[in-house]
């Protein structure tokens, strides 16, 4: 666990510094905190660079980190309203924040994207998941399709 | 909930299974259907496994037969209905009991269902079976042979906070037992 006083720096891919309180990224990213801990990390010069995160996102996810490391105990219904109003972006932004959170391993952010992604499909159609998701291509020959719908008649 | 400019840049696949790990058995299921990939991945034994595992919250699904009293003849049917929206499936059995052999639900419990049946005379089986991804395992049953001297009882549930699926098994003698096996 971090010191509270202690600033670590992370580069995003357009090479702009981020400098953000340790243990906010320790609490939260599994990566970092294994970074910090195995003690590869040099507080007088180090930057974390994170090549596949640009700065917006990076930004968001900072800013996701430090909400929920100083309201950790507010209660539920606040902490997710925050989270609803956090994820009002654009479809590319969700899909940031999505990889950004996979690649730092964030474990409750990605929940989050995985909840929200999860409540876009439910109680969906085949072809309106296959939108959403944006699979163009099933593959399946018309004989499979035929045999897909008698066999799982319940889910067409 | 902010409305998404659809569709959403391709995902991956890795992050994509974490989604239908979260979804309902049904939105599984559908996506079993949504290319040749997602069909063969997901009707995987260790998919359809790790998604039981994972839904701790029952569907909203009442499970009920149409046949006779307590022991279900092989002819019977079994209809699966959508408490919150009334639609009614009818589901084959997982097994073929045939004319001389019965079954009966032992428990539900996580959409998985419990069943004690009988192919002929004596040979008493249990099986528990998932209707939507329609995969089954045989348990076995430890004190099948008392049930013929004795009056067993069974009882099919989820343990709280794991993994594990508990049949208990009662007689009239004093003999209580309870096995825990694992999905």
């Amino acid at each position: 666990m971090g010191s509270p006083l202690k600033k670590i720096m992370l580069c995003s891919s357009e090479k702009e510094i981020f400098s953000v309180e340790e243990q906010v990224m320790v609490q939260h990213s599994v990566i970092i905190n294994n970074m910090i801990e195995d003690g590869s990390y040099n507080y007088e010069e180090s930057k974390i660079p994170l090549d596949c995160v640009d700065s917006k996102t990076l930004k968001k996810v900072i800013d996701y980190c430090t909400y929920h490391t100083h309201h950790h105990n507010d209660n539920q219904e606040d902490l997710e309203a925050w989270d609803a109003q956090f994820l009002n972006v654009d479809s590319n932004g969700l899909y940031d924040l999505l990889m950004a959170a996979n690649y730092l391993e964030i474990r409750n952010l990605l929940d989050l994207i995985y909840r929200t992604i999860k409540n876009m499909i439910k109680g969906k159609k085949i072809d309106e998941i296959r939108r959403i998701l944006n699979i163009k291509d099933h593959g399946f020959t018309p004989e499979e399709e035929e045999q897909n719908r008698k066999e799982y008649p319940h889910f067409y | 909930m902010t409305k998404f400019q659809l569709p959403l840049p391709v995902i991956p696949d890795e992050l994509l299974q974490e989604i239908f790990r979260r979804s309902s058995a049904k939105t599984v299921g559908r996506c079993m259907c949504l290319n040749k990939f997602w069909h063969r991945r997901l009707r995987q034994p260790e998919t359809c496994i790790q998604h039981m595992r994972r839904q701790k919250v029952l569907d909203q699904h009442v499970l009920f037969h149409v046949g006779y009293s307590l022991l279900l003849m092989g002819s019977d049917s079994l209809y699966i209905v959508n408490a919150t929206f009334g639609e009614e499936v009818h589901v084959q059995q997982p097994f073929r009991v045939g004319i001389h052999g019965w079954f009966r639900i032992v428990g539900v419990s996580n959409g998985n269902i419990c069943f004690k049946f009988s192919r002929e005379q004596d040979d008493i089986r249990l099986l528990v079976w998932n209707p939507t991804t329609q995969r089954s395992r045989e348990i076995f049953d430890p004190h099948r042979d008392h049930g013929r001297s004795y009056f067993p009882v069974y009882d099919f549930g989820h343990v709280p906070n794991s993994d594990a699926y508990t049949i208990i098994h009662m007689c009239k003698r004093d003999i209580a037992d309870a096995y825990v096996f694992f999905l």
